[in-house]
């Protein structure tokens, strides 16, 4: 593990080996999903990852996430891949409108999540033969929107705090 | 662009569909996934039942005396209600031997502990996640138990957790029958914290409000005579030729903290094959012999978990007169009487 001390954007802070700050981002996540059913509290470390421009850490963290939602969840493989999937087209057609750290983009990334979700599962369950329950599936999708955003901004912040971004001067 | 769109969708479809076939794929991500997800969830579920249970033995004893009271004038009635159904059970297996009935398959019961509830976006049904695996013997299909009734069945296994499908989802469908009036049906979920429905009732039916639904086992997934909830209102419809009967959980599914697995003794299911098994009665002993220490010391409404033979009842079987209706709690240690002849039953997607 590599701490080291650097001075980025005004903002002196301590650098952390970028995979252990993943790791403990990926753990406090599966714990916080426990606390909110049906809401994916891993997605807003890919966006981050892309906005800092860290290709690679988001396709092997976008490979682990999938692996864990896909082995916790209770349909059949293949729903999550098309999840990440709506999640990294949102972002890259967004961006061609709205800078990529905007508040409300990010706000209608989360909503786009949202009403994905909603449409995804039904569609995923039917190809099942399976009915999920509408009413709850709905009143997750709204948690999801609120609590995307709102993880976004602390996640944003704590990347920013302890992982050195590519466009910024090293120590 | 298009083409590698097509493409993508091509490759993904074939993916989906090749494992959908196979289950590789879903037993892939549940042995990696679902086993990482479980050793991250269970020290902190071992550190939260710690506090508990300090607190339980240390802060909380206010009302001990009295519960100690309640509870020894408990074990003193179930004491005579078990040597009462000792005696049945003795009487049920020399009954047996005199019919030549096929003892029902038993089942083995082991505890499992509730590590987490729902989790994630492909989260769809009502599950709990428990601490039991493949590495046990648990499989799919595999019932899912408190002692106050019936939980689910296990949806998914990794090695050393399972994914476990509420009663109380809407894909939940359990054949059962009721407790007093023998009338069946089939229960099934209508989401979290809802009233569960229970199909098929005929309009003539006799069932009464407050009478417990228990598994019929025709569906040979749970054992026969498992509480699983009790009737809270029968409707006549004037359009259907059903009646409309809703059921009240006997679990709290919310504050479940720990379960019983039953799985089947392999031994039993082997010997009582029908087909390939002569109709032989076990000796008269095996009706003292005590059931499985996790059932006896928790569960005794759901100790004995014999299994209705499924679908091909013995000629001497089906020429034995109906079985008389259970005792009340639906079940007898070690032994059990043989399954009524099945009633003709609609076909559903009954678990």
């Amino acid at each position: 593990m590599s701490i080291t001390t650097y001075t980025a954007s005004g903002m002196s802070g301590r650098s952390v080996n970028p995979f252990l700050f993943w790791l403990c981002f990926v753990l406090a996540g599966i714990w916080a999903q426990q606390f909110a059913p049906g809401v994916d509290f891993l997605a807003p470390a890919l966006i981050v990852c892309l906005q800092q421009r860290r290709m690679p850490t988001a396709i092997w963290l976008a490979g682990v996430f999938i692996i864990l939602q896909e082995g916790v969840g209770s349909l059949a493989f293949g729903t999550l891949l098309l999840w990440y999937a709506g999640l990294l087209a949102v972002y890259l057609v967004g961006r061609w409108l709205f800078e990529s750290r905007n508040l409300l983009f990010i706000f209608i990334i989360g909503a786009f999540l949202g009403v994905w979700r909603f449409f995804l599962v039904g569609m995923m369950a039917n190809l099942e033969d399976l009915a999920p329950n509408r009413t709850h599936l709905a009143t997750e999708c709204v948690a999801q929107v609120v609590l995307f955003t709102l993880e976004w901004g602390v996640l944003f912040l704590l990347a920013k705090r302890f992982m050195r971004h590519d466009d910024e001067p090293r120590a | 662009m298009v083409f590698i769109f097509i493409l993508a969708a091509s490759l993904y479809l074939t993916i989906y569909t090749w494992n959908l076939r196979t289950g590789v794929l879903d037993s892939l991500a549940a042995n990696t996934g679902l086993e990482f997800v479980s050793w991250v969830l269970r020290p902190g579920k071992w550190v939260a039942d710690k506090a508990d249970r300090l607190w339980e033995d240390y802060f909380h004893l206010v009302d001990v005396q009295q519960e100690n009271r309640r509870l020894a004038e408990q074990v003193d009635r179930l004491s005579l209600d078990l040597a009462a159904l000792r005696e049945d059970a003795a009487e049920t297996v020399r009954l047996r031997k005199l019919l030549h009935y096929s003892p029902p398959r038993t089942w083995t019961v082991q505890g499992a502990r509730v590590i987490a509830h729902r989790l994630g976006p492909a989260g769809a049904l009502d599950t709990v996640l428990i601490d039991k695996g493949s590495l046990i013997g648990v499989g799919v299909n595999v019932p899912v138990a408190t002692p106050d009734g019936v939980v689910g069945r296990v949806l998914r296994v990794a090695m050393q957790a399972s994914t476990v499908l509420l009663v109380t989802d809407p894909n939940s469908k359990i054949p059962v029958v009721s407790r007093n009036h023998r009338t069946t049906g089939i229960l099934s979920g209508s989401g979290s914290g809802e009233e569960l429905e229970v199909n098929y009732v005929p309009l003539n039916a006799p069932l009464d409000v407050g009478e417990v639904l228990v598994t019929s086992g025709l569906a040979g997934i749970f054992p026969k005579g498992l509480p699983v909830a009790e009737v809270s209102g029968i409707e006549r419809s004037d359009i259907s030729l059903f009646l409309t009967v809703r059921a009240r959980p006997l679990v709290d599914y919310n504050s479940l903290e720990e379960v019983l697995l039953f799985t089947r003794n392999p031994e039993a299911g082997a010997e009582d094959d029908p087909e390939d098994q002569p109709l032989v009665a076990p000796p008269a002993e095996a009706a003292a012999e005590p059931a499985p220490p996790a059932a006896n010391a928790t569960a005794p409404a759901v100790r004995p978990a014999g299994e209705a033979a499924p679908a091909k009842p013995k000629p001497a079987a089906a020429a034995a007169p109906p079985a008389k209706p259970k005792t009340p709690t639906g079940a007898l240690p070690a032994s059990r009487p043989a399954p009524a002849k099945p009633k003709p039953k609609p076909k559903t997607a009954a678990n």
